[in-house]
């Protein structure tokens, strides 16, 4: 699921169906209306499958019918696995070890490509392009570990290769659309990255006040999607450098 | 404070007494940790649309056409018409016992319910329809996210673990 590379693939899939026909250059092949989950999910459509993750396997169930989902191999992927993401043919899992690259070009039965190793951590991954942002942190539930943004290069897909690795205070959830990356700073707020250059990120704008999760970037409207400990926010993205909050819908704990 | 003294006290008694006999009154270990939340087979089945309410613990977002799912941890999904991103109406809360992730297929939206994937109709997100449940697919919650903690063990007679909640506990078997 996940996430924003909607410019890519998702919306393309997603929506393109249905609600309206959106998508330039996606790439995804799914047919159908499938909807777009934030970066943090640990179920994805892709075609006529539904992935999931538990602890340790992958999952996937035959959805040709979607009202009569079968389930089919279920896959070790290890401990710790942590997210989801499909795109194109390929699904991504973040895990606590790194981030694991599965072909998925036979859909019903996913096969390892590589796995992209760094410090444990927990990390979300989106994907567009040649290029794979990471982000990784630190905590109690993510062990030891660092605060980062990684670019990985993924040209080759057997040997993927971190290009750039920006510092950040404690990141969780991000998403592309285009030449737009947001990323979700957990407490310390949201921040814009310009990826017009994917290898090399640049900050264009921090909100703060913030307490953040994960985002969905819907490239249909420019809205993006923020939910975080206090509520669901809201904001048009049309102007990437200067965010403008649509609404916001308190969320109580 | 109480808890504290009773702690020390109960671990000098467990040096007197030589290690750890849970069955003796005055050997009891009282820590912090985490207890399993059950849920009955029967409640945890109970998947139904109810009013809208007041989002809370919000978890993970999933958008659709015009609505966003946001999911309230392990309670289940809070659905917003999104028509105008300016003005969000909350119209429905589906009810979906131990639900954190979900996904969406044209009108099915499929999600965790417990150990169980439900598959649902959700033309009209103020009566969804259950069209397949397929029951304990996902492992059971045998232990609580956080590591290094103690936690009392799951058992399984006492119906499925939805969630975790902080406890004192007393005499805790199983650590992580």
């Amino acid at each position: 699921m996940r996430n924003n590379v909607l410019m890519n693939a998702l919306a393309v899939v997603a929506v393109a169906g249905l609600f309206h026909s959106c998508a330039e250059d996606g790439n995804s092949a799914s047919p159908g209306t499938n909807g777009i989950g934030g970066s943090m999910a640990r179920f994805a459509i892709g075609g006529d499958h539904l992935y999931t993750l538990d602890n340790n396997s992958l999952r996937v169930f035959d959805i040709s019918q979607p009202d009569n989902p079968v389930p089919g191999a279920k896959i070790s992927v290890g401990t710790g696995i942590e997210t989801l993401f499909p795109y194109q043919d390929k699904l991504f899992i973040g895990s606590r070890s790194g981030m694991l690259i599965y072909d998925n070009g036979n859909p019903g039965q996913p096969t390892l490509l590589s796995r992209y190793a760094h410090v444990e951590s927990c990390d979300p991954v989106v994907v567009q392009g040649d290029y794979a942002y990471v982000t990784l942190r630190d905590g109690t539930f993510c062990r030891s570990g660092s605060n980062l943004l990684d670019v990985v290069d993924i040209r080759n897909l057997q040997n993927p290769v971190v290009v750039r690795s920006i510092p950040m205070q404690h990141p969780h959830g991000l998403g592309v659309d285009g030449k737009n990356l947001f990323v979700s700073e957990g407490a310390h707020g949201l921040k814009v990255f310009n990826v017009a250059d994917p290898r090399n990120p640049v900050q264009t704008q921090y909100i703060t006040g913030v307490k953040t999760y994960d985002v969905i970037p819907l490239n249909e409207g420019k809205v993006l999607l923020v939910t975080g400990q206090d509520g669901l926010y809201q904001y048009d993205y049309s102007d990437a450098t200067q965010l403008k909050l649509l609404s916001k819908i308190p969320i109580a704990h | 404070m109480k808890n504290s003294l009773r702690l020390l006290a109960s671990l000098g008694a467990m040096i007197l007494l030589g290690a750890c006999d849970p069955e003796s009154p005055a050997g009891d270990v009282v820590r912090e940790g985490y207890r399993p939340v059950y849920l009955s087979r029967a409640a945890l089945q109970e998947v139904i649309s109810a009013a809208p309410r007041e989002l809370k613990d919000a978890g993970k977002i999933y958008a659709l056409g015009e609505y966003v799912f946001v999911n309230e941890i392990n309670q289940g999904i809070h659905v917003i018409n999104n028509q105008n991103p300016a003005n969000p109406r909350n119209v429905a809360f589906i009810r979906i016992p131990g639900n954190v992730d979900i996904a969406v297929k044209g009108n099915v939206l499929y999600a965790d319910n417990g150990p169980d994937l439900v598959a649902l109709d959700i033309r009209n997100p103020t009566d969804v329809k259950v069209l397949k449940r397929i029951s304990n697919v996902f492992p059971n919650q045998m232990y609580p996210p956080q590591t290094g903690v103690s936690f009392d063990c799951v058992d399984n007679s006492r119906g499925v673990v939805i969630g975790w909640e902080k406890a004192t506990l007393t005499n805790p078997k199983c650590r992580r």
